[in-house]
C-alpha cells in the first residue's frame, strides 16, 4: 500500500510539474491565431456563400459553391463555381488560380480558397485581431497581410472580407442536395 | 617551493575525463562532418525546399523539416487546426528550451544547433557508460563511435530533440542501474516531454525497480511510471489550453500517422502507391530492415532481452500508423541497435569497413536533407 502511495504521489508530482513548465514556459497562441483557426474551421464546414460585394456604389450579389463538376470525358472534376449577379460566372478547377482569379474568390468568401488561406497563415504569423463593425453590428477584424476576414465576436463565424479598399458581407449557407443538384447542372 | 595537493576526488574526476577524451573527438569529428557538409550545402546545393530563415543561415539546412515547427512553438505556443497540420504534434521540451536559448539573445536556430549539439556530446557520454556497464568499455568504445558517425546521425546536429532523448535514455538507465530513482524520474520524465519513445525505455527498468524494497521501491515504481505521468501533463496542457487533450495525436494524422492494430499491414499493402509518390520511402524500408536485422544481432550476442525489445518496439510500432515514413530517425533512439551495429564490428577489418561506410553515408545523408525529411 505504501509503494503504491509513494509511487502515485511521484507520478501526481511529475504531472503537476510538467503541467506547470509548460504553462509558464511555453506562449499562449494570440488571440487573433485562435480566431483565425476557429474562421477557417467554419470555412472548411461549408461549402456555400452568399456574398455581397460593393463596387463604386453598385451592390453586387455573389454566390460560390465548392464540390464536384463535370470535367467533360465523362470524368468530375473538383472545383470552385462562382455565380455573380452580372450573370458573370467564374469555374476554377485548378489546384492554383492566378492572381486576379484568386481575389474574387477571396472577396466573394468562397470557402475552399479562403479556409486553407486563414489556416496556413494563422499556423505560422502572429494574426493582429481588430475590433469594428460588419453591417452594423459589432465585429471582430482578423487581418492576414493583404486580407483582412470579419467574423462574429465569441463564436468567430466569418461575417465578410476586405481586400484592399473592396469589402464584402459574406453568409456561409447550409448545401441542400437539390441546391448541389441545381448548381452542378448550371455549370 | 609549494606543492598543489589537488583532493584526491578532483584527481579522479580528472583522470576519468581523461580517459573519455577520445569520445570528444569523435564527437567533434562527426559533428565537423555534418556542419562543414551542412555550410557547403547553403553554399552550393540545391535550396528549393528551403524557407526563408534556413536561406539566410549558414547551417540553415540544420534547421529545416520539423525544426520549424519546433520554432513555431516556441515563438507562437501551440495551435490546433483540425484536419490540418499542426504543431500540437510536437512536444513541449524541445520548444521550452529553444525560448530559453533564445532569452541570452540568439536566434531560434543557433539556439536549436547548439542544444542538439551539446546534448548529442553528453548523450555520446551518457551511452557510452551504459554500454561499458552492460558490455565492457572495449565493446563500449566501439558502439559509442559507431554512434558518432551513424548515417542517420546528421538528425542529432539537427533542430530536433532527438540527441536530447537519446541522453535522456542512457541517462535514466544509469541512474536507475545506480538506484538513483528521483534522478531515474526526472530525466524520464524531461526525456518523455521531449519525444513519446521514452515511454518504452521503462520496460528495462522495470525489473530494476521490482528488485527494490521497501520505500525506495515505491519510489522506483514511481519512476518507472515517469513517462506516463509526463505524457500525462502534456495531455493536461493540451486539455487546458486547446480543449483537446489527445491534441498531439490529433494533429499526427493530418501527417497521415493513425494507429490501428493492422497499421503494419496497412504500410505494406500501400507501400507501392507510397513509393510512386515518394520513393524517398525505400530509404526508411531499408533502415526498418536495417534495423531489425541490427536487434537480432545485439539479441544474439547477449543484449539484455528487455532493451532489445524496446529496441524492437520503437522500431516497429511506428509502423502501425499505417506509414514507413521516418524510421530511420525513429531507430535512432534504440541503443540496442548500436549494440547490433558493435556486435558486427567485432574483427578489425568489420570495425573499419563500418567506420568508413559510416563517414560516408553520414556526408551523403546530410546533402539529401534537402531533398527530403530525415
Amino acid at each position: 500500500m505504501r509503494t503504491v502511495a509513494i509511487a502515485g504521489l511521484v507520478a501526481a508530482a511529475i504531472v503537476g510539474a510538467g503541467w506547470g513548465l509548460q504553462s509558464f514556459g511555453l506562449p499562449q497562441a494570440a488571440r487573433g491565431n485562435e480566431a483565425a483557426v476557429r474562421a477557417a474551421v467554419w470555412f472548411m464546414r461549408f461549402r456555400l456563400t452568399s456574398s455581397s460585394v460593393q463596387i463604386g456604389g453598385h451592390v453586387l450579389h455573389a454566390r460560390c459553391y465548392h464540390g464536384w463538376f463535370d470535367g467533360g470525358h465523362g470524368r468530375d472534376q473538383h472545383g470552385t463555381l462562382l455565380e455573380l449577379s452580372n450573370q458573370l460566372a467564374v469555374r476554377d478547377v485548378r489546384r492554383h488560380p492566378g492572381a486576379t482569379a484568386l481575389s474574387v474568390l477571396e472577396l466573394a468568401g468562397c470557402t475552399d480558397v479562403l479556409g486553407p488561406r486563414v489556416a496556413s497563415y494563422a499556423i505560422a504569423n502572429t494574426v493582429p485581431l481588430l475590433h469594428t463593425r460588419v453591417s452594423d453590428h459589432a465585429a471582430l477584424a482578423i487581418r492576414l497581410h493583404r486580407l483582412t476576414v470579419f467574423v462574429a465576436p465569441g463564436t468567430d463565424r466569418p461575417l465578410g472580407v476586405q481586400l484592399g479598399r473592396l469589402r464584402s458581407t459574406i453568409r456561409l449557407t447550409q448545401m441542400t442536395a437539390s441546391l448541389a443538384r441545381r448548381l452542378k447542372a448550371g455549370s | 617551493m609549494s606543492e598543489l595537493v589537488l583532493p584526491a576526488r578532483a584527481v579522479a574526476v580528472g583522470e576519468r575525463l581523461q580517459r573519455r577524451a577520445w569520445i570528444l573527438g569523435w564527437w567533434a569529428g562527426g559533428r565537423l562532418l555534418v556542419l562543414a557538409t551542412a555550410a557547403v550545402v547553403h553554399f552550393t546545393g540545391p535550396r528549393a525546399l528551403a524557407g526563408q530563415a534556413e536561406r539566410s543561415h549558414l547551417f540553415g539546412l540544420l534547421g529545416a523539416w520539423d525544426g520549424r515547427w519546433y520554432r513555431i512553438v516556441a515563438v507562437h505556443g501551440y495551435l490546433l487546426e483540425p484536419g490540418r497540420q499542426s504543431d500540437p504534434a510536437f512536444f513541449p521540451l524541445y520548444p521550452l528550451l529553444l525560448r530559453a536559448g533564445h532569452a541570452f539573445g540568439v536566434g531560434y536556430l543557433t539556439a536549436g544547433l547548439v542544444i542538439s549539439n551539446i546534448a548529442f556530446l553528453a548523450a555520446l557520454a551518457a551511452f557510452e557508460g551504459l554500454t561499458r556497464a552492460l558490455h565492457g568499455a572495449q565493446f563500449a568504445r566501439r558502439a559509442t563511435i559507431y554512434v558518432a558517425v551513424f548515417p542517420v546521425g546528421f538528425v542529432f546536429s539537427m533542430m530536433y530533440p532527438e540527441s536530447l532523448v537519446l541522453c535522456a535514455i542512457a541517462l535514466t538507465a544509469l541512474a536507475a542501474m545506480r538506484g538513483r530513482w528521483l534522478a531515474t524520474a526526472i530525466v524520464a520524465a524531461a526525456g518523455t516531454l521531449a519525444r513519446p519513445e521514452m515511454l518504452f525505455v521503462t520496460l528495462p527498468l522495470l525489473p530494476l525497480a521490482l528488485r527494490e524494497r521497501g520505500a525506495k521501491r515505491g519510489l522506483a515504481l514511481g519512476a518507472v511510471l515517469a513517462p506516463v505521468a509526463a505524457l500525462g501533463s502534456f495531455a493536461l496542457y493540451l486539455g487546458l489550453r486547446l480543449g483537446d487533450p489527445l491534441a498531439w495525436t490529433h494533429a499526427e494524422r493530418a501527417w497521415g500517422r493513425r494507429f490501428t492494430p493492422i497499421g503494419l499491414l496497412t504500410a505494406m499493402e500501400h507501400l507501392p502507391r507510397a513509393v510512386s509518390a515518394n520513393a524517398w520511402v525505400l530509404r526508411d524500408v531499408v533502415f526498418f530492415l536495417l534495423y531489425l536485422a541490427l536487434l537480432y544481432a545485439a539479441f544474439r550476442f547477449g543484449a539484455p532481452r528487455l532493451w532489445v525489445l524496446a529496441g524492437a518496439v520503437v522500431v516497429v510500432l511506428p509502423t502501425f500508423s499505417g506509414s514507413f515514413n521516418a524510421i530511420g530517425r525513429f531507430g535512432l533512439l534504440a541503443p540496442a541497435v548500436f549494440w547490433g551495429l558493435a556486435a558486427l564490428g567485432t574483427s578489425r577489418r568489420a570495425d573499419r569497413a563500418i567506420r568508413w561506410l559510416s563517414v560516408g553515408l553520414l556526408i551523403a545523408a546530410t546533402v539529401h536533407l534537402s531533398f527530403v525529411f530525415p
